[in-house]
């Protein structure tokens, strides 16, 4: 459809976005940095955003489509209360998102998705989406540009997977906080798109959402 | 067809621009159903080179208000056509809008905007358009066109006084929006918005006079090194009390040049 056109509708800004589910917990991570073709934009913009429901929506890619999807979740999240009279969960939510996801199938939202929340039950739940919608349930995600830096350390801290020593460790909400400190002061040094801080929230059925800003190296 | 044919129809383009300014628009613009979409129709008709452009926007926020700056020039191309365009649109007592790229659209914006302030107005209520809800609004309009692929290639700068603090956001014309202290558009990006970020950040909150004396530097040194730009520059200052617009003209200090090599 698109031919020889001196324009283009997608762009891609920079945002690399981690979510660990635990047994009672939820922490997302996302970094501060917007970027545009290798200028900084804005040191302090997060990734993460929170929906009236409780959960909390990491959005990575193209930010116009970032924005529009939250925009119209937002509306579809209240208008799902007030017919409803109850908050939507974050199960239903994630299905509601892959719906409308796939509605744009042939234009697609360009984001990577990833909505974080408690469940019916009160455990954490984590539900990654492609650009067009696919979803799946999953026990840790992460998305953006820094993604194939911290993917792997995630597999093998986290479900021990392709080390020597196999099995899920599972984790406080403390211990999951500071290592995914750990995680992106690593893979910042090694990602030009990653820096300038991480913004982690942990979003526990108690205490709601708990924010942890710490900052990253700004070159 | 002959029997179609209305000599008292409109020639223009009725099928894009049926917007609120087209008073003329018609229902039955087609004989047949064409066979394509409209944004297919759009890939095919719409530009998407700016034509009439406007060079970079500079605009940051210090303690109590908002200062932006653009030049008044209007470029074609390289001809320095229109030298005496205001990019900074005054939209009420605590919002402005700077405007930056192609200045026909530009002119879209000030001119939709001008219309929701008059029907704010027209309501007789007191409620004044915040410019988050400027911003917000914005970035609809710029993504809704960027998705018909008939996009306004403006950047769209809102600043202004919101719940009295400053606020500074751009939208592009991809609906991409972002808040941030320090807002610097076009080539602008490249010559200044590094080093005054550094300066920005490391000093605490600066006052009107030295936000001022920035952003002439700001200015100066954009016209020294973009050859889209053009001496006299319209300075907006916005802060709780009101919004104040000064024109002024570039002082440059040539005397470096002999020091550089490869001027003459």
């Amino acid at each position: 459809m698109v031919k020889e056109h001196g324009w283009y509708p997608y762009e891609f800004q920079s945002g690399t976005t981690v979510a660990v589910a635990g047994d009672d917990y939820v922490v997302v991570a996302s970094d501060t940095r917007l970027t545009e073709n290798y200028a900084i934009q804005s040191r302090t913009h997060s990734n993460v955003y929170k929906m009236h429901n409780n959960s909390l929506l990491l959005s990575t890619g193209f930010l116009g489509d970032v924005l529009t999807l939250k925009k119209t979740l937002e509306g579809r999240i209240k208008t799902y209360e007030y017919t409803h009279s109850k908050p939507i969960s974050t199960p239903a939510l994630a299905q509601m998102i892959s719906i409308m996801m796939y509605g744009r199938r042939f234009f697609p939202y360009y984001t990577n998705t990833v909505i974080t929340g408690l469940d019916t039950d009160g455990k954490g739940c984590v539900y990654a989406f492609d650009p067009v919608g696919s979803m799946t349930k999953q026990l840790y995600a992460c998305e953006g540009s820094a993604m194939p830096l911290i993917l792997p350390i995630l597999d093998a801290r986290i479900l021990g997977k392709n080390t020597s020593n196999p099995g899920h460790v599972k984790r406080t909400k403390e211990e999951t906080v500071t290592m995914i400190k750990d995680i992106y002061m690593a893979a910042c040094e090694r990602n030009v798109e990653l820096g300038d801080g991480v913004v982690i929230h942990t979003l526990t059925k108690d205490k709601g959402i708990e924010t942890d800003v710490h900052p990253l190296r700004k070159d | 067809m002959l029997n179609e044919f209305n000599p008292c129809r409109p020639c223009w383009d009725t099928i894009n621009d049926k917007d609120d300014f087209n008073i003329n628009h018609s229902y039955k613009n087609y004989t047949i159903s064409p066979l394509e979409t409209k944004v297919e129709r759009n890939i095919r008709t719409r530009t998407v080179t700016p034509v009439v452009t406007g060079s970079s926007v500079a605009a940051f926020t210090f303690n109590g208000g908002v200062i932006l700056a653009a030049d008044v020039l209007g470029s074609y191309g390289s001809l320095a056509k229109y030298r005496n365009i205001s990019r900074i649109h005054q939209v009420n007592d605590r919002t402005v809008l700077g405007l930056g790229g192609d200045l026909s659209d530009a002119d879209y914006i000030k001119e939709a905007i001008d219309t929701k302030v008059e029907q704010d107005i027209i309501e007789e209520d007191g409620s004044k358009m915040t410019p988050l809800a400027l911003y917000a609004w914005s970035t609809r309009l710029m993504y809704y066109r960027r998705t018909q692929l008939n996009p306004l290639l403006t950047n769209v700068i809102v600043a202004g006084m919101e719940n009295n603090e400053p606020f500074l956001g751009r939208v592009n014309d991809k609906g991409s929006a972002y808040k941030e202290f320090l807002i610097i558009t076009g080539i602008g990006t490249h010559l200044a918005q590094g080093w005054i970020r550094t300066i920005l950040e490391t000093s605490s909150q600066i006052n009107k006079q030295q936000a001022e004396q920035l952003m002439d530097r700001i200015i100066k040194q954009l016209y020294y090194r973009d050859c889209r730009a053009f001496a006299r520059y319209q300075v907006c200052i916005v802060t709780n009390d009101n919004v104040e617009f000064k024109v002024k003209e570039v002082q440059p200090d040539w005397s470096l040049a002999s020091s550089l090599r490869n001027t003459e």
